[in-house]
């Protein structure tokens, strides 16, 4: 599958509520977003999960700052 | 020989946590992110006084009233509470007394949080095709705020007391029980638990654990892994959809509403969309109520009843899932 990030950030961002759907972008710092809690990672690693076969250990994705960052790693992860 | 469910109401107390307090002593949390994020506006909180089974007792007394039910027939009581009245005797063997029931009936209680009103149902189909009994009450109850460390603000704005009493049949009711599909893995038992106090840990000896200023949990009151239940419930809830329709030769289009356990907005709205139910098929019932435990699910079949979402005909999907953990589900014919 190919990967494109621009879906893959509207994607993560489908995964907050209210206004901050359209707050993420590309190189947000998702987790300053007021709505962020543990609940939206949960929800954006299950989507990964889903989505696009890739399992992030929590461990891992607490170290990914930003949707482009986790992008990375989920499309370094496919190869 | 089929069992059907004749009348559903619930209780709850008329005092309330609400939003606006939890932000006052949480100013991190605004007003409108714990709505957004739960569902929540306000949960009922039991008074120090009052036990599952006092609000068991006025669901129960408020079925017998509105629905014109004879205490003389019923000739089981099923309890499921996690927060007993006593360590013994059981709680419906009180309660067989305090509502005047007749001495002739069997009662139990038995202990499960959020899939125990799927297990209810699944044990008074037994008891009705086993020819023991044919008129069950089905009464759940919890006081988990109780449960709570005062300081845990996450907890806090999840959970609210209620209670719910339920008429299962053998003759007559307005909705038929289908045949269920039932889930255990005692694995996930560390993240929803409350430690100390039963027998394995008798002494009220836990101590608060914070991380910066942030309270994290107490072993004396109820401890969730958010994070850990919302992954179980990802993983497991749409296989426990899938398995039910197949049991029960029902297609996805068939079902005319899904009710599930009302653990919290976000996290339905993630199964809902994984499973790829439309919202108007989606029922969601927790604004004033919050996440009721064992009553959620009959909460929610009372109020889509009472506004008319569900219809003579209809195919409801009941769905529980989470403490132990624990799921279970079924389809009731209305």
């Amino acid at each position: 599958m190919n990967m494109d990030l621009k879906e893959f950030t509207e994607k993560f961002a489908n995964q907050f509520i209210d206004d901050d759907v359209k707050n993420v972008k590309e190189t947000t710092a998702f987790r300053e977003l007021g709505t962020w809690d543990s609940l939206t990672g949960m929800a954006i690693i299950a989507m990964i999960e889903d989505d696009y076969g890739i399992t992030i250990p929590v461990d891992d994705f607490l170290q990914l700052k930003t949707p482009t960052e986790v992008y990375e790693y989920v499309k370094n992860k496919k190869q | 020989m089929s069992a059907l469910i004749k009348a559903v109401e619930y209780y709850h107390p008329d005092t309330y946590l609400e939003n606006e307090q939890i932000s006052k002593e949480n100013p991190e949390w605004s007003v409108e992110k714990i709505s957004a994020k739960t569902g929540i506006y306000k949960r009922p909180v039991a008074a120090e006084s009052i036990s599952s089974g006092d609000l068991a007792y006025k669901a129960a007394e408020k079925l017998f009233a509105e629905n014109e039910i004879s205490k003389d027939n019923i000739d089981f009581l099923l309890f499921c509470t996690q927060s007993p009245d006593y360590f013994l005797p059981t709680t419906a063997c009180v309660l067989q007394d305090k509502l005047g029931l007749p001495t002739k009936l069997g009662a139990i209680d038995f202990n499960l949080g959020c899939s125990g009103y799927i297990y209810g149902l699944s044990i008074a189909q037994g008891l009705i095709s086993s020819q023991a009994a044919k008129n069950i009450l089905f009464l759940t109850g919890e006081t988990y705020t109780k449960f709570i460390h005062p300081k845990d603000k996450s907890n806090k704005t999840i959970f609210g007391d209620a209670a719910s009493a339920t008429l299962i049949s053998n003759d007559d009711g307005m909705a038929e029980i289908g045949l269920f599909e039932l889930g255990t893995d005692g694995r996930g038992a560390e993240n929803l638990i409350v430690k100390n106090g039963a027998f394995k840990n008798r002494k009220l000896n836990g101590e608060d654990v914070s991380n910066e200023n942030e309270f994290l949990r107490n072993d004396n009151n109820l401890y969730m892994n958010g994070g850990e239940i919302f992954n179980f419930t990802a993983r497991s809830v749409p296989l426990l959809v899938k398995n039910t329709l197949f049991k029960n030769n029902v297609s996805f289009e068939e079902i005319d509403l899904f009710v599930f356990h009302q653990a919290n907005k976000y996290m339905l709205n993630f199964i809902r969309k994984k499973i790829g139910i439309p919202e108007e098929k989606f029922y969601y019932f927790l604004e004033n109520v919050g996440n009721t435990v064992s009553s959620t699910v009959p909460i929610a079949l009372k109020e889509a009843l009472n506004e008319g979402s569900i219809k003579k005909g209809y195919k409801v999907l009941i769905a529980g899932f989470g403490v132990g953990y624990s799921w279970g589900a079924t389809i009731l014919n209305f």
